[in-house]
């Protein structure tokens, strides 16, 4: 390797190892903490809900039908508007997805929901509310693996002329070089 | 009679880690690429084309069917090292960011072994003839198999190329 390479990779080198997450660890261990792939676990989140798959669980826990039932004999206010718009955008075919994956869209659907359970609307219970919760959440996605810190530290760091530039994978001698 | 026009042949040039044209393909990871050095064919020696060979063994089996990728690139400027493909150019270089891998883009893809049996390897890749009339060139592998090469005291991956050009015999 060319001196002036082997420079610019003990200087790269030299500022990863300063980094809070190596101190402590033996040469060796240094090593393969710099070859070893970045694993980043992906969070859960949130994604909107089909409608008819909503209709669809209210109708088979008898929802639906209680709620009709309920809307009747209801006495007029924001409860039984409410109910009346819950039918409405189930059973039309206007809408395909309750937005619940932006935070606003979530807040005013579930608020929605929680509204009717408040008010015993159609049988609706909390266990119901939280089932339609669940069926917002997004499983976490697989842990993308990045390349490991040596490929990201050796990155457009070339040999010169002819020569060898900086290996595929640490090693120990280069570890010690830049200590 | 007519003098039949065959095909000569001119000393191989060999791109790998050591004996050769610069080219660190030991231990070369998932997913990361390096260009080699800069080969020059000289102002005055351009020949029509060349066959190329590559080697190649892994340090673990990888996926069947993936391929550890062989781009060529080259440089315009016939008096100077520069202006080239891609941004090539820089001697024996690494890369892994999304920009880094993305030269390839601009580069001539020409194939590359493939891992067609659940094994280490070692597996081959040629082709006979490759039009290059261009001073230079720059071999650029793109290991998108999942698993590293072999580090070169098990296996030294190389990439062999044979100026070939028109010989009365």
């Amino acid at each position: 390797m060319h001196p002036d390479t082997l420079a610019a990779v003990v200087a790269a080198l030299r500022a990863e190892l300063a980094a809070p997450a190596y101190k402590g660890l033996s040469v060796a261990e240094q090593v393969a903490a710099l070859n070893a792939p970045v694993v980043v676990a992906q969070a859960a989140g949130y994604r909107d809900v089909s409608i008819s798959d909503v209709r669809g669980y209210l109708e088979a826990r008898l929802v639906m039908v209680r709620l009709e039932d309920w809307i009747v004999t209801a006495e007029h206010g924001i409860p039984r508007d409410a109910a009346r718009t819950l039918l409405r955008i189930t059973t039309g075919t206007g809408l395909n997805n309750f937005t619940t994956s932006t935070p606003t869209g979530r807040a005013n659907v579930l608020g929605l929901f929680a509204l009717l359970v408040q008010a015993g609307a159609g049988g609706l219970t909390l266990e119901h509310y939280s089932e339609i919760v669940a069926m917002t959440l997004a499983p976490a996605g697989p842990a993308v693996t990045s390349p490991p810190r040596w490929a990201l530290l050796i990155e457009g760091i070339g040999g010169i002329d002819d020569q060898l530039g900086p290996p595929n994978v640490a090693d120990a001698a280069l570890v010690m070089e830049a200590l | 009679m007519p003098t039949s026009v065959l095909v000569g042949t001119a000393t191989q040039i060999v791109f790998r880690d050591t004996g050769g044209t610069a080219f660190t393909l030991s231990s070369l990871g998932t997913l990361a690429a390096r260009e080699s050095a800069v080969y020059d064919f000289g102002a005055a020696s351009r020949y029509p084309g060349f066959s190329i060979d590559v080697a190649t063994q892994f340090a673990v089996a990888p996926v069947i069917n993936t391929q550890l990728e062989i781009y060529l690139g080259g440089s315009g400027d016939e008096t100077t090292p520069a202006g080239f493909w891609g941004g090539l150019g820089n001697g024996d270089t690494s890369h892994t960011s999304a920009a880094g891998i993305a030269k390839r883009n601009q580069l001539i893809f020409v194939g590359g072994p493939i891992a067609e049996t659940a094994a280490v390897g070692p597996f081959y890749f040629g082709l006979p003839f490759v039009p290059w009339t261009h001073r230079r060139l720059v071999i650029f592998a793109y290991n998108a198999t999942g698993q590293a090469l072999a580090a070169v005291g098990t296996f030294a991956s190389t990439v062999r190329i044979t100026p070939r050009f028109p010989e009365n015999q």
